[in-house]
């Protein structure tokens, strides 16, 4: 085996050990921090098992907000337009969150047919913002 | 008054542009010579210099420094012009 | 004049830029291509008219900002009569269209500059013209047709809408134009190289023409990333100063790929090695940035804030595709002369440690390519589509960080060509005992977390390996020269301004790194809803709320919690935290109280509040954030330092030589 080939037989071999740790990082990381978005239809006609982590975008529901400050404890409906699905969240609320705006909860359906929100992001109203986001986690 | 202002925008930018289109040039200058000989005399002595300070900061071992050496004084002595 | 004449001016201003930016395109080709240097002139001159055109129009814009006319319905989007002065100019890069202007403004600015600097290689100036000019057509073609910033309304209302409220932020007023040279300055290497390509590549392909100019571009990257990082801090109140959004992401990628280039460049100077590499990474960082600013504008991506769906996303789409395949076809016609003229001698060299940096920066920019792209993709290839969030990112991207980090300490400890295991491990000796000594310590104070752990350690053997870098150059310095201590550093700095500006920039990276990791891995947080006089405690911190004011201030309502703070027995002061109203725009921004030390940052937030008086409060302990910022500014230094031109080296050749050039030219 010349010099030549030697090496890239070596180099080779480094390529496919960085690429294969690569993609087991990636899968890993999917594996963690996937959410599969699902729309408040699919959610409120669900049948069988859905995943456990799912993000659902949709409006709030004018006249449905109902804020408990001191439990910090949110409820409200979140519509698509045709579907309607109740939603509730503890923690803080953003900024621009208000009734007609844009949301993107993340959570899960709970067995009473309410949607537990862990997570709860408004979106700005239509306009160029020049960067980042306004949300709280 | 915006009109004005327009046409006289149009007028010195036409003049501006294309004024070089009638004093046809000669053919164009290749890059200087002196230049690239200055720059690539300029980067083997950044070479030395920092062949020079890995030696001194003990990266280099002394073999390895003499070869490395030497090969950079070569490629000094090579962007030399030619005596005439 | 009034509002609708100067409208019309500018708009026949950019139009006119326009043209002449496709005239200058034209020109510069073909007086390339047929060898002709007055049609490359009269393109030079033509983009310099495009620059004082797009001035004039810029110009245009500021004036009708500054008097607030609201004929102009970009100023009514913009600007309000309660908003003070200094925001209704800035407002210029806030909104899309004068984004658009203020990136064709720094593109013809930067062009200039680049066409200048090539004086000494007239051989590359048609191409680089020409690059530029077909992409400042770019920019002139959407300001001119789907973007125009000198829109009028037909009945100008008696106040304009005002800026988002998130954008009346010093930090947010300087982080687009920071952002923009960085991304417009990728134009600058691309043209080089393109124009390199195209004309005679020559060993070198025109990558080491163009590696200052990556370099400057890199910089101001950083610091549009610092700067934007900094506002998410500070003003958007969620305790954290980066969240893997794909605006963020947008502006990363660029950045992680041309820090690969920075470090593979330098085995390109001195080996003549990986020069094909290096040309696609000056195409692929272009390519990037463009895309970034793509990302920015177009709804593509459902970040979490609304982008409108706007036929930009189809013209950028379009515009970098032609330019891929164009540069890309142009690299791939010249593959063999850019033939690399060295090999890889050993593994135990600097080349393999530069190599593996590159790997290990372009994974982490494919991934967060991946990652933020992740949705479309997965609609597209499996109709459910999927978000990727911080987790992901977070766990892919820290072990590819540990082991950049690592090559950072390693790195520069190995010599080129090869270096022998002993020299190496002489001088890994110390570092590493410096790197396993903080980690022991760690370990020791009770804190837990592998991860962390490592992360500090190894900064502790970089830290050790660079201010051993130091010390050795000052001691070989002084043992040449017999300076004082502090004069032998200054001259070691400025005589090797490359190497040691560059220790710096990595000594602000570990800064930044240890900062993330404190951050990251040992924050603390509460929500509390307390009632006034009730204190509640975070970390070694006592919050006592005293109670709810309001008031209005510039248009907003703006409710605040007053607030004291003990660290253990020391009484920290009063001080408050406030919700800013803007009852006109509907929207509301936090005015977030921090106090930061060295150590931490105690961070609060007034999360809502209750009709009897009660306020609910997000309290955070952040360890480390100042390390970030700090950080951020020793990069600066380390970067401007090694941005300063090398000064000539003291001439080893023969004085006669100059002798020789002129008559060598008088034959020629």
């Amino acid at each position: 085996m010349t010099r030549t080939t030697k090496r890239r037989l070596v180099f080779l071999g480094g390529t496919v050990a960085v690429v294969l740790s690569l993609a087991y990082l990636v899968y890993g990381g999917i594996q963690q921090g996937a959410t599969y978005w699902v729309t408040v239809g699919e959610l409120e006609r669900h049948t069988g098992t859905l995943p456990p982590r799912v993000r659902l975008g949709g409006t709030v529901a004018p006249g449905s907000v109902a804020w408990d400050p001191p439990h910090r404890h949110l409820s409200f409906v979140i519509t698509d337009g045709t579907h309607r699905l109740p939603v509730t969240y503890s923690g803080v609320v953003p900024d621009i969150f208000a009734e007609g705006r844009q949301v993107v909860v993340e959570g899960a359906l709970g067995p009473d047919g309410v949607f537990r929100a862990t997570t709860l992001l408004a979106k700005c109203p239509t306009k160029y913002v020049a960067s980042d986001q306004a949300s709280s986690r | 008054m915006a009109l004005a202002i327009a046409l006289l925008l149009t007028a010195a930018a036409a003049a501006y542009v294309l004024a070089p289109l009638w004093r046809p040039g000669s053919s164009p200058a290749p890059d200087p010579e002196h230049a690239r000989l200055r720059r690539a005399r300029d980067a083997a002595e950044r070479v030395l210099r920092d062949i020079e300070l890995d030696y001194a900061t003990g990266k280099l071992a002394e073999d390895d420094y003499a070869e490395l050496r030497a090969g950079v004084e070569g490629r000094l002595r090579a962007v030399e012009p030619p005596r005439e | 004049m009034d509002s609708g004449a100067l409208a019309d001016l500018g708009r026949f201003v950019l139009l006119a830029a326009l043209v002449l930016a496709l005239y200058g395109f034209l020109a510069a080709s073909l007086g390339g291509l047929a060898r002709r240097p007055e049609l490359v002139l009269s393109a030079t001159r033509s983009l310099v008219a495009v620059a004082l055109l797009e001035a004039v129009a810029a110009g245009i814009l500021l004036w009708a900002l500054g008097t607030r006319d609201y004929a102009f319905r970009y100023v009514v989007e913009h600007v309000q009569n309660a908003q003070p002065l200094v925001y209704d100019l800035t407002s210029l890069w806030g909104g899309m269209e004068g984004s658009l202007l203020l990136w064709a403004l720094v593109l013809s600015g930067y062009t200039l500059a680049a066409l200048g600097s090539l004086r000494h290689l007239p051989r590359l100036v048609p191409g680089v013209a020409a690059v530029c000019a077909a992409t400042s057509g770019f920019f002139l073609l959407l300001l001119s047709t789907v973007a125009s910033p000198m829109e009028t309304v037909p009945f100008p209302p008696a106040d304009g809408r005002g800026m988002n409220p998130l954008l009346l932020n010093p930090w947010m007023a300087i982080h687009p134009p920071a952002l923009y040279m960085g991304y417009v300055g990728f134009t600058v290497p691309f043209a080089i190289v393109v124009a390199s390509l195209a004309s005679d590549p020559g060993e070198e392909g025109g990558v080491l023409v163009a590696r200052r100019w990556m370099l400057w571009a890199w910089y101001c990257l950083s610091l549009g990333l610092m700067f934007g990082a900094k506002w998410s801090y500070v003003v958007l109140g969620w305790g954290g100063y980066w969240a893997w959004d794909p605006v963020e992401n947008a502006a990363l990628m660029p950045w992680l790929v041309a820090t690969a280039f920075l470090h593979s460049v330098m085995i390109q100077e001195r080996r003549g090695m990986l020069t094909r590499w290096n040309v696609v990474l000056v195409i692929v960082a272009f390519g990037l940035a463009v895309f970034g600013t793509f990302l920015t504008r177009s709804g593509i991506l459902s970040s979490i804030h609304a982008f409108t769906q706007s036929p930009l996303g189809g013209f950028f789409l379009a515009f970098l595709a032609l330019a891929m395949l164009g540069a890309f076809g142009l690299a791939a016609w010249r593959w063999e002369a850019l033939r690399s003229r060295n090999e890889l001698d050993a593994a135990l060299s600097r080349e393999s440690a530069f190599l593996l940096n590159n790997v290990l920066f372009l994974s982490a920019a494919f991934t967060v390519f991946l990652g933020t792209v992740f949705p479309l993709l997965s609609d597209v290839l499996t109709g459910q589509r999927i978000n990727v969030g911080p987790p992901f990112f977070d766990h892919v991207v820290a072990p590819l960080v540990l082991g950049i980090v690592f090559l950072m300490g390693a790195g520069p400890l190995l010599a080129w060509r090869r270096s022998k295991p002993a020299q190496l491990a002489r001088n890994l000796l110390g570092p590493g005992v410096l790197g396993v000594g903080v980690g022991a310590a760690l370990l020791a104070s009770g804190v837990r977390g592998a991860g962390a752990v490592l992360a500090f350690a190894l900064c502790g053997f970089v830290a050790g390996t660079i201010l051993q870098e130091f010390a050795r150059g000052v001691r070989v310095r002084r043992a040449h020269r017999g300076e004082s201590v502090l004069d032998a550093l200054l001259g070691l700095v400025w005589a090797n301004r490359r190497r040691y500006g560059g220790y710096i920039v990595h000594f602000g990276i570990l800064l930044v790194v240890c900062g993330v990791t404190g951050s990251s891995a040992f924050a603390t947080q509460r929500v509390v809803t307390l009632s006034p006089r009730e204190a509640a405690t975070v970390g070694a911190y006592r919050i006592r709320f005293d109670g709810l004011s309001e008031s209005t201030e510039g248009g907003a309502l703006v409710v605040s919690a007053r607030l004291r703070a003990w660290e253990g027995m020391r009484d920290l002061g009063p001080f408050t935290t406030s919700r800013r109203m803007y009852l006109g725009r509907q929207e509301a921004t936090s005015d977030v109280a921090i106090r930061s030390t060295p150590r931490e940052d105690l961070y609060v937030i007034l999360a809502g509040w209750s009709q009897d008086g009660r306020a609910t409060l997000r309290l955070l302990v952040n360890p480390l954030v100042a390390w970030i910022w700090a950080g951020g500014l020793l990069l600066s230094l380390g970067a401007l330092i090694a941005l300063l031109p090398d000064r000539r080296p003291a001439p080893a050749a023969v004085p006669a030589t100059r002798e020789a050039y002129r008559v060598r030219r008088a034959d020629a």
